[in-house]
């Protein structure tokens, strides 16, 4: 099963585009096949998650300011470079956790969302929106039309550019 | 702020460290420390340089709509908001709130002290307590406790995770809640959430056990330090029960000084905040708040875990007040404990405390009621709602016109309740630890230490998310650059 977190905070703009995705995805994803979770940030106990039993590949969805591409993908690697969190952190450092703690760790990948705008408000900019539509739309056409292909679990889009 | 800093040193020939950020707190702050030309520490200060202004865009909307609004103040302890505001609006509608739900709403309160005490101990002074003040950086972080202590990290994990997990049964998520509201609760806790958590208790009082020992040794081992880390007598403010038993949702307020003497008791909500005076400086957005009576220096009070045990009598709860005997001894008879550096153990204590408590609840058939909420309009102008967040005592008060549309927004945070403390320990720490002109990393996390033991939270006393690397300079008065460190 997949587990799809998508996180950020949903007061701050485009900053909230991952929460949002995963609060579409979590309506329209079988929840056989994709355990989703829309979270204000990351946090020490989501841990338990990636190493629950059933759960084989993680992504996370996440905004990124200055990111000239609509979408990312990216493969991540477990690392504690980025470990010196406070009551957030970053999801190589999840991983890295995950694997210190229990020996068990899935594949994860980081979808990142171009964001531009970032002050207070809950609506989002032209470019997140899109970018969101896209989000959607990529990650559900992984399920819906290649199965097998998923079960590949080295088999991602490396930069998908949507 | 840096020009102030700049202007200050060149016209008081002071010397000027400054620390920024301060990391494992919630927010973003810097610490500066004027020398004088003997390289003594004259003054310390504790800036908290971000901004959110939730007082003044609030006016203008519903009270009904302020649970959710101030919710979002944080992202650590949104419950803490979601319940003073609530209580606030009880009291706009003027009415009694079902019992059931009163128990509900101490129940998430529990949950919540459980999982944000739980992050404060286990991953964010974990690293200090366990690895060392003087251990390498590079170590001394949440990865380093998990290489170093991963059977501490995975327990603390759960144990959060635990409390996490009972907010979201009761609120639906565990972030930002919706799920009281002025009048009530919108929902109780089914039969089989209320045995799946009772199953987990067991494992959460052996990790209380593991922490419990660990503290201890950390005790031991700091035993030299202790008198640096906000060691004075001040005054301490909290929550009691009619009986005088530890309390986090009613009760009444009382003010215990730094001997033990009751200064006031049985106060209501109002009648504290008539004693309290909101002082300011021009270089922090966090307030200095203070007991007016007593002044500016002898009005400075500290809230929250330490001080909860130290105005209660007793705890209530078998395993907490057992702990809480051993706790007092640190102040000895009758007196309190007033190292800051034990709000560390009173953490502790209070989460065996909340464990005890959910216990208590999840086998009341109280729950099984379902009248959990009263309907009303708007009955009273004026509403102040209190209760204790894991930082301390949070005050939401409101006046709103006969609309319900908001007026007038004061919410008084524990951690500008605490920020005149939180400047005096920098300063302790600060004169016991600094001496010369070389700068190094035990200094620099000894002193971040001395905030860390109050587990700010900036976001809830201001906000404004952002974090910069450390950047660490000792000067001369000339201006001459005589020692630096960098983080990040």
């Amino acid at each position: 099963m997949w587990l799809i977190i998508g996180y950020g905070n949903r007061l701050r703009q485009d900053d909230g585009a991952g929460y949002r995705v995963a609060e579409i995805l979590s309506a329209q994803l079988d929840s056989q096949r994709a355990r989703v979770l829309a979270v204000h940030q990351l946090t020490p106990e989501l841990v338990l998650e990636l190493v629950a039993a059933d759960v084989t590949r993680v992504l996370f969805v996440d905004a990124c300011r200055g990111q000239d591409k609509p979408l990312v993908m990216e493969k991540l690697k477990q690392t504690a470079a980025t470990g010196s969190c406070g009551h957030q952190m970053a999801p190589e450092l999840l991983l890295h956790m995950a694997q210190s703690l229990y020996q068990c760790v899935p594949p994860g990948w980081l979808l990142t969302l171009a964001a531009e705008q970032l002050e207070m408000g809950e609506t989002f900019s032209p470019t997140t929106s899109a970018a969101c539509a896209a989000a959607v739309m990529m990650i559900e056409s992984l399920f819906a039309n290649a199965p097998k292909y998923l079960q590949n679990k080295e088999n991602l889009p490396k930069n998908p550019s949507l | 702020m840096a020009v102030d800093i700049k202007a200050k040193m060149k016209v008081d020939m002071k010397k000027t460290v400054t620390i920024e950020p301060i990391t494992r707190i919630e927010g973003h702050a810097k610490i500066t420390i004027d020398l004088d030309d003997a390289g003594q520490v004259a003054d310390a200060r504790f800036h908290v340089t971000e901004f959110r202004g939730f007082e003044k865009f609030c006016i203008g909307r519903s009270f009904w709509e302020m649970p959710g609004i101030t919710a979002r103040v944080c992202g650590i302890c949104p419950v803490s908001h979601l319940l003073a505001s609530s209580k606030a609006g009880d009291a706009i509608l003027g009415v009694r709130t079902p019992a059931p739900a009163v128990t509900l709403r101490r129940l998430m309160n529990y949950a919540q002290m459980v999982q944000s005490h739980a992050l404060s101990f286990f991953l964010l002074s974990g690293p200090d307590l366990l690895l060392g003040m003087d251990a390498d950086p590079a170590e001394r972080n949440m990865a380093g406790l998990v290489k170093m202590h991963p059977e501490v990290a995975r327990a603390g994990i759960r144990l959060r995770a635990f409390g996490q997990a009972l907010i979201r049964a009761l609120g639906e998520r565990s972030v930002h809640p919706s799920w009281s509201v002025p009048g009530g609760v919108r929902g109780s806790l089914s039969a089989a959430d209320k045995e799946h958590f009772l199953a987990q208790l067991p494992e959460m009082y052996r990790t209380l056990d593991i922490a419990l020992d660990l503290m201890k040794d950390a005790l031991d081992r700091y035993a030299g330090e202790l008198n640096a880390y906000g060691a004075f007598p001040s005054l301490f403010v909290g929550l009691v029960a009619s009986d005088g038993g530890l309390e986090y949702y009613d009760g009444h307020l009382r003010i215990v000084d730094g001997n033990g003497r009751i200064v006031e008791d049985n106060l209501t909500p109002d009648a504290f905040l008539n004693q309290i005076r909101e002082a300011e400086e021009t270089w922090s957005y966090l307030k200095f708040p203070y007991y007016t009576p007593f002044g500016t220096e002898g009005g400075m009070y500290r809230v929250g875990p330490l001080a909860r045990l130290n105005v209660c009598d007793f705890a209530g709860t078998p395993r907490a007040d057992r702990e809480l005997r051993q706790f007092r001894h640190f102040g000895g008879p009758g007196k309190t404990v007033n190292s800051s550096f034990y709000y560390h153990y009173a953490r502790l204590v209070e989460i065996l405390h909340s464990l005890e408590r959910i216990e208590e609840i999840l086998a009341d058939e109280i729950l099984l009621d379902h009248h959990i909420r009263s309907r009303a309009g708007v009955n009273q102008n004026v509403g102040i709602g209190v209760s204790e967040a894991p930082r301390g005592t949070l005050f939401h008060h409101y006046q709103v016109d006969d609309n319900g549309m908001l007026e007038k927004v004061n919410l008084i945070i524990a951690t500008g309740q605490n920020n005149l403390a939180m400047n005096k320990t920098i300063k302790q720490l600060a004169t016991r630890f600094i001496s010369g002109s070389k700068l190094d990393e035990g200094l620099l996390n000894r002193v971040e230490h001395g905030i860390r033991v109050f587990d700010p939270c900036l976001s809830c006393s201001t906000h404004e998310a952002g974090r910069m690397p450390l950047h660490l300079q000792l000067r001369a008065a000339d201006g001459m650059l005589m020692d630096e460190i960098k983080r990040g």
